[in-house]
């Protein structure tokens, strides 16, 4: 799989400006756009920040796992399943893991 | 053979299955045999070849090795992460829903730090139970633009260092030295500098007063 890239934030506040008629996207929402461009049919993932704001301080990540720079995040499937970038948490034992379940739960972009 | 003979040959057998019996008994054999020949060679047992009974033994013994184990593991895990109360507000299936719970300032924004005095959220300094909280900063920082004293901001690291580190900003987009990076409205609400999170996690920047103490509602 290609890897993701982070959007500027930008054309993501105009993207969550239109989704947030939808009752999902929030403020701090970064959606994350395939490299390659679209790739089979899978959703992208939209990252919310504030499933995390409310249980982790912006020091938890910043800049200890993500620096606070848009486009250079690894935010990958390789990456997680090492256990970097998001992989860090979300390994079942901190935050919900990779399963054929949770895919829905982070591919949900374009809702 | 005459009876002589008979007790003779009896004593002897059995003098020398005594000699056997003591002379090879694990005991006393060095010290016997020591009286004769130099060098005695240790006795060693041989292994009993292992049968199936003692591999299934040994199976059921590493079991239950295993299974304490796992259970000492567990326990100690338990007592180091104690379950906190969820708070309401990580139930929240949508944004809607969180904001509802969370307090709002004067323009209406979600005041973060009055939900973290409130107990609204519980944030935690890192992904490990045992992390600390940083220390906060009282460091006040004041910028006057070009267009005058009106429009002068004042960043105040106390309340911004509750939820970041100083590497978080510094020095990447924020350099050390006072007055050295460049900042404007226009980088504020093009998502650049301050407008990285302002506008994105915080309350944006349609908000003049919390930062232009001339300018506040």
């Amino acid at each position: 799989m290609r890897m993701s890239r982070v959007v500027l934030v930008g054309a993501l506040f105009a993207l969550c400006t239109l989704l947030a008629g939808a009752g999902w996207a929030a403020e701090g929402d970064i959606v994350f756009e395939r490299k390659g461009g679209a790739e089979s049919g899978f959703p992208p993932t939209v990252f919310p920040h504030w499933v995390h704001r409310i249980r982790f301080k912006c020091y938890a990540c910043h800049p200890a796992i993500y620096e606070m720079k848009k486009g250079v995040a690894d935010v990958s499937m390789d990456a997680i399943q090492r256990g970097e970038s998001c992989g860090v948490c979300h390994n079942d034992r901190i935050a919900f893991g990779v399963s054929v379940d949770s895919c829905n739960r982070c591919h949900a972009g374009g809702q | 053979m005459t009876h002589a003979h008979t007790i003779v040959a009896v004593a002897a057998a059995g003098y020398l299955a005594a000699l056997l019996g003591v002379g090879c008994s694990s005991t006393n054999r060095e010290d016997v045999l020591s009286t004769v020949f130099d060098g005695v060679v240790p006795e060693s047992v041989p292994p009993r070849r292992r049968t199936r009974r003692d591999l299934l033994r040994e199976i059921e013994d590493l079991k239950r090795e295993l299974a304490q184990a796992k259970a000492g593991m567990a326990a100690s895990q338990e007592e180091a992460a104690p379950k906190e109360p969820e708070r309401p507000i990580e139930q929240a299936k949508t944004w809607e829903a969180a904001a509802e719970l969370l307090p709002k300032d004067a323009d209406g924004n979600v005041d973060w730090d009055q939900a973290l005095k409130d107990g609204a959220i519980g944030p935690r300094p890192g992904a490990d139970p045992n992390a600390k909280d940083e220390d906060t900063l009282q460091l006040d920082v004041e910028r006057i633009p070009a267009d005058g004293e009106m429009f002068k901001a004042v960043f105040s690291h106390e309340v911004h260092t509750v939820w970041l580190a100083c590497a978080s900003c510094h020095p990447e987009p924020f350099q050390m030295a006072g007055g050295a990076t460049p900042m404007s409205m226009e980088q504020i609400n093009g998502g650049q500098g301050c407008g990285l999170c302002h506008g994105t996690v915080a309350f944006p920047a349609t908000s003049c007063g919390p930062c232009h103490p001339a300018m506040g509602g």
